[in-house]
Formats: structure tokens, C-alpha cells, sequence
């Protein structure tokens, strides 16, 4: 029972595969509809399936599982403020994402 | 024995007793804080008696004696208990303890400040019993009714600066660069946004959310990382 729950939290399964929790695949989701977007726009397109208050823990995970990257938006020299981190999918995010997504329609197909 | 009306007021007043009310946030600080101002003879009438460097160096002592145990903690129990098992497989062992420690701790203070600041402040705040009745907050009331209209709007600080910069102090670059500078700059933005259209309540709100939202996700990262010290020290003891 131990090796199950330290695998559930680590970022790569015991045969390799990342892991993809269902709130990364949200993420991943809003990233290849929308290219790049900052995490208060990922909340707001998420209606609901994201809060602001974890979006950034997430989004950090998956930048160590390389998943996404992100740079700091282009700001106009002397502006005022902080710059807003934005966030774009990898080629891993994309792979991983449609494995996750054809492994989901098998187990569906099977259950019905 | 000073009577309070016939000791001069000084700016001072308005300062002190908020600050002793944050700074010294438990009963028991606050009674040591108490002890110590009554030492000076804050309490025989008014405080005005007391100069800056003094109310300085009160502050400074108190918070010292606040925090000198877990300073202690940190920078001499802990480098020995490491040095101590250095090199060996415990070490990764005792780092994680440690990190669950200081966790702990992490948390039990926040929520001691959450629910112990308010009833000092109530107490600090009340107009029918305060142990500063005379000085503040009536005093300040009646400086407040002199000036009102005579002085110019003072400037309104960002909400994010003082904040980012304990961040900055307490986590390393990339979790600050990665995790919160983004929370900081949009709960910036959408300060600047509500300040330069004039809503003045928008940006109040703004404010309280961010600190909210500045304390969810604080505390969602204490818990990952808490979780993934104890995957690590598993997969430590289970070689």
C-alpha cells in the first residue's frame, strides 16, 4: 500500500509513464485550445475546474514534469507592475495528454 | 503621579499601539509587551514619554525575545543534528523531519496569528476600554478631525510589495519566480486596474482576495512539498 500511494504522488509512474492528475489535463487542454495563456486566464477559462489559489502550485509541477514552459510576458520598458508568467505546452505535454486521453476512451469503451 | 492631561501628546501615539498589536501577536507577547512598557512608565499616564530610539529598541527586544527560539532552532540545533549525520543514509532522513518540522510550525503559527490577532486588535481598537484610552484611538480621532481637509490624500501603497520582498527572503529564486511573483502580479494588475478607473472599494476587495488567494496557495505548497518529502524519505528507507 505504501509503494501505491509514494507512486501516486511521484511524477513518474513505476514503468515510465508520467503521471497526468485530471487537473493537468485541464490545463493541457486550455493550452492546446488556446496557445499561450497567463493562470489567471487558465482560471477563467476553466470555468470552475481551476482555482487561483493552486493554479501556480500546479502549473509548477508540470514545468518539472515538462509538460509546459513558460517566460515572463514582453512588458514595455519603464511600465509599472510585475511581469505576468505565461505558459505554453511542450511536445511531451501533447504526447502525454493524448495518451491519457486514448487510454480514458479504452476504459470507457470498456466499462460501457 | 503623571496625570494624562498634563503630558504633551507626540506622533508617537499614533504609531505605537498598532504596532504593539501586530508585532506582538499572542497574549503572551503582548503580556510581556505590556510589562515592558509599564517598566518605561507607558502605563502611569501617557506614553508620550517614551522617545523613538526607545520605542525602537522596544520593539526590537521584543521581537528578538519572540523569535530568538525558533532563529535558534534554525540556524544552531539544526546545521549539528545535520553535521551530526552527515554522509550516512540517515541525513536525507533527518532533512526531511526537519522540513515537516519547520512545516508544522509554519502552520501552527499561521493559524495562531489568524485567531489570536484579532482579539488584541479588538481590544486595541475599542473606544469604551483600552488600557491606551486618551492616546490612541481617540487621540487619533480628534488629530484626524483637525487635519481632515487640510492635507493633502496620502500616497496609497502597492498591496504587493511588502509581501513579495518576505516571500523573496523566505524562498529560493525559482520557487518565487515560478509559484508566487506570478500570484503577486496579478493580484497587482488587477489593483493598478481598479485604483486608475477610481474604484476605490474594487481595490479594497482586490486587496483582501489577494491575500487570501496569497495564503491558498501558500498553503497548497507547503502540503506538496510536505508530500513530497515523505515519498522521499520512503523511497529512502525503502532503498
Amino acid at each position: 500500500m505504501c509503494k501505491t500511494v509514494a507512486r501516486s504522488f511521484s511524477m513518474v509512474q513505476a514503468n515510465g509513464i508520467p503521471t497526468l492528475s485530471s487537473k493537468e489535463a485541464v490545463i493541457l487542454r486550455l493550452l492546446i485550445a488556446h496557445g499561450e495563456l497567463f493562470g489567471l486566464a487558465l482560471v477563467a477559462a476553466s470555468d470552475g475546474a481551476l482555482k487561483r489559489g493552486t493554479v501556480y502550485v500546479t502549473l509548477d509541477r508540470m514545468e518539472d514534469k515538462g509538460f509546459i514552459v513558460s517566460h515572463l510576458e514582453a512588458r514595455p520598458s519603464g511600465e509599472f507592475g510585475i511581469a505576468k508568467r505565461v505558459y505554453r505546452i511542450t511536445g511531451l505535454g501533447q504526447r502525454v495528454l493524448a495518451a491519457h486521453e486514448a487510454a480514458s476512451l479504452v476504459f470507457a469503451g470498456g466499462v460501457s | 503621579m503623571t496625570t494624562a492631561a498634563a503630558a504633551p501628546r507626540t506622533p508617537y501615539v499614533y504609531y505605537y499601539t498598532p504596532l504593539t498589536y501586530v508585532l506582538w501577536k499572542s497574549p503572551l507577547q503582548l503580556l510581556a509587551a505590556t510589562g515592558l512598557m509599564y517598566f518605561y512608565g507607558g502605563f502611569r499616564g501617557q506614553i508620550t514619554a517614551l522617545s523613538a530610539i526607545e520605542i525602537a529598541v522596544q520593539l526590537l527586544l521584543a521581537t528578538l525575545i519572540a523569535h530568538l527560539a525558533p532563529l535558534l532552532l534554525v540556524f544552531v540545533v539544526l546545521p549539528r543534528v545535520r553535521d551530526r549525520f552527515r554522509n550516512t543514509p540517515e541525513t536525507k532522513v533527518v532533512r526531511v523531519l526537519a522540513a515537516i518540522g519547520l512545516a508544522g510550525v509554519a502552520v501552527v503559527s499561521t493559524a495562531h496569528v489568524i485567531f489570536t490577532l484579532p482579539l488584541p486588535l479588538l481590544i486595541g481598537l475599542s473606544l469604551t476600554w483600552s488600557p491606551f484610552i486618551n492616546t490612541w484611538p481617540l487621540l487619533a480621532l480628534e488629530r484626524w478631525e483637525q487635519r481632515k481637509g487640510t492635507k493633502p490624500p496620502s500616497l496609497v501603497l502597492p498591496p504587493t510589495q511588502r509581501m513579495q520582498a518576505v516571500f523573496a527572503w523566505v524562498f529560493t529564486t525559482k520557487t518565487m519566480t515560478r509559484v508566487y511573483d506570478p500570484v503577486f502580479a496579478e493580484n497587482l494588475e488587477e489593483w493598478l486596474t481598479a485604483e486608475t478607473r477610481g474604484q476605490r472599494n474594487r481595490a479594497r476587495w482586490v486587496k483582501i482576495r489577494g491575500g487570501l488567494i496569497l495564503l491558498h496557495t501558500l498553503g497548497k505548497h507547503l502540503v506538496a512539498g510536505v508530500i513530497k518529502s515523505v515519498v522521499d524519505m520512503y523511497k529512502v528507507l525503502a532503498g
